[in-house]
């Protein structure tokens, strides 16, 4: 990697802070506040995390439940605010998450790809065209034309990666994406993903499954709570986290710093 | 990606996520019902229907040709209370595209006002057939029409944007809203003439924008002759203010939204 390559997203100091009880309103924050003097309890979901994504990078970021990972992603693609710190991106930036919670249930296969392709920037009349390519990619079969409420976990998946792979962005932050698909979907994602950094794109990939961050990254991020542990090559830093976890296994479930919410 | 713009028509990419928003959301509310969006049209003329029996048979206002002096508000009533009463929720409702997703914010708010324009065409069509049966100005009517659209439009946007952002950073102010809503209908000129109001009360009438649009829907159909102008004005006024203060407040918050929804 040269030092020419276009750099793009650049994290530096970021620190995202929630409040241990969730959203609340200012109006009854500020009334808790005129009522007793203690303030709320906050949790640092990031702390001073700085991070580059280069034209070219498949970076995996591994950690345990509630290590940051999705924050992380989610401060990248800009849906969260950091609490400091600065982001700095240069090109499309999505972030997707499993789950497939942007869709519609009532609209069909076919309906929701236009509508997320929209969501990621691309006009309707520009994704009428690539729809063709945009159905085989998905691979739904008579689905396609089905509402996505009958849809299961996996076809979900497929059809969100889809869409994705078709709307010349420049940076993928998924978000256990993949998690829900088959074998062959995962290898064959894999493969795109490898032809999309080559062709100057760069993905962020968050997964629990070890061996689909040594398949599809070339470099990973190892956060826990919050914090960055290891950057490297892949296989270096996964060497070291599964060691870590075998051994932290028995006591990890008592540790109280975790961040609470799943989808944050 | 620059989401600079609130115009929709400016930039394709809004319009189009806008657009397919709405129909998506239309699609969710009806599934599985027979008449469709022909409800939200149907809901007005039902209440027409009491609101003439009440007061006039019943109570007897004696204003002349009152279904169709009660129905050409009751629609642009009808599209005001839905669209703020769903675009108030809508950032709630629609928590995975703030959370999961990032897209222009303000597309999910302006979907829901589009996502009730059907209605509105409906309900306005409607009034001009009931119009044409009563031998009403149905054609002076619809040269006015297009002012009254676009400022009602105007209007809509502004207080269902101000909506939506008050209830995700205040919960509270959903309940409030439909307290307001209620108000602002017995409060505006809806059910009566503003020459029925106390003349002490009149300059309050005045600067209730929702006045002056009532006037633009309703003076050149039944008496054929142009809105007076103070209520007009003071709408169209009032409806830009309160957009240009519903993008602004907007814009100054969306970024934190996923923090409260």
């Amino acid at each position: 990697m040269t030092s020419s390559d276009r750099v793009l997203l650049r994290a530096e100091a970021v620190t995202k802070r929630y409040r241990r009880d969730g959203p609340t309103s200012p109006l009854v924050q500020l009334s808790r506040g005129l009522g007793r003097a203690a303030p709320p309890a906050m949790v640092d979901a990031l702390q001073e995390i700085s991070l580059q994504v280069t034209a070219g990078d498949r970076l995996g970021l591994i950690g345990t439940n509630g290590a940051g990972k999705s924050t992380l992603l989610k401060v990248l693609a800009r849906i969260a605010r950091p609490t400091q710190g600065v982001v700095q991106r240069d090109g499309r930036v999505a972030y997707l998450a499993a789950g497939g919670g942007p869709l519609f249930l009532a609209l069909r296969g076919r309906e929701n790809a236009i509508l997320l392709a929209n969501m990621l920037g691309l006009p309707s009349r520009e994704m009428h065209r690539r729809l063709g390519d945009v159905e085989a990619r998905a691979d739904l079969g008579a689905a396609w034309n089905a509402p996505v409420s009958t849809y299961s976990a996996g076809q979900v998946a497929r059809l969100t990666m889809a869409v994705a792979l078709c709307c010349e962005l420049d940076v993928l932050l998924l978000d256990e994406t993949l998690a829900a698909g088959d074998l062959g979907f995962r290898a064959r994602v894999s493969r795109e993903l490898a032809s999309f950094t080559q062709a100057g794109g760069a993905v962020v990939l968050v997964s629990h499954s070890v061996d689909l961050i040594r398949a599809a990254c070339t470099r990973t991020l190892w956060l826990e709570a919050g914090r960055a542990v290891r950057d490297g090559r892949t296989e270096e830093v996964l060497r070291d986290y599964e060691a870590a976890q075998s051994h932290d296994a028995p006591h990890r479930a008592s540790s109280g710093d975790a961040v609470p919410s799943a989808d944050r | 990606m620059g989401y600079e713009t609130l115009v929709v028509g400016a930039n394709g990419r809004l319009r189009d996520l806008v657009l397919n928003l709405a129909h998506a959301e239309l699609r969710s509310r009806f599934r599985a019902t027979t008449l469709g969006v022909t409800w939200s049209a149907l809901n007005p003329v039902l209440t027409a229907v009491v609101l003439y029996i009440v007061f006039g048979r019943v109570v007897r206002l004696g204003v002349e040709n009152y279904p169709l002096f009660v129905l050409v508000a009751l629609v642009p009533w009808g599209f005001l209370s839905g669209a703020a009463t769903q675009g108030a929720g809508a950032l709630l409702r629609h928590r995975a595209l703030v959370q999961q997703i990032r897209i222009p914010r303000e597309a999910i708010v302006l979907a829901v006002v589009v996502a009730n324009v059907p209605a509105l065409a409906i309900g306005l069509a409607l009034v001009a057939g009931l119009g044409w049966v009563q031998d009403a100005s149905v054609d002076v009517w619809l040269g006015w029409l297009p002012l009254a659209i676009a400022t009602q439009l105007v209007f809509v946007t502004g207080v269902t944007l101000l909506a939506a952002v008050a209830t995700t950073l205040f919960r509270d102010v959903e309940h409030l809203l439909a307290v307001g809503l209620r108000a602002g209908f017995f409060l505006s000129p809806n059910l009566y003439p503003v020459d029925r109001v106390p003349e002490a009360w009149r300059p309050l009438y005045v600067l209730n924008p929702v006045s002056g649009i009532v006037e633009l829907y309703r003076a050149p159909l039944l008496a054929g002759e142009p809105p007076e102008l103070a209520y007009a004005a003071s709408a169209i006024l009032f409806s830009t203010a309160l957009l240009l203060a519903g993008a602004w407040l907007f814009r100054r918050y969306e970024a934190d939204f996923d923090d409260f929804v």
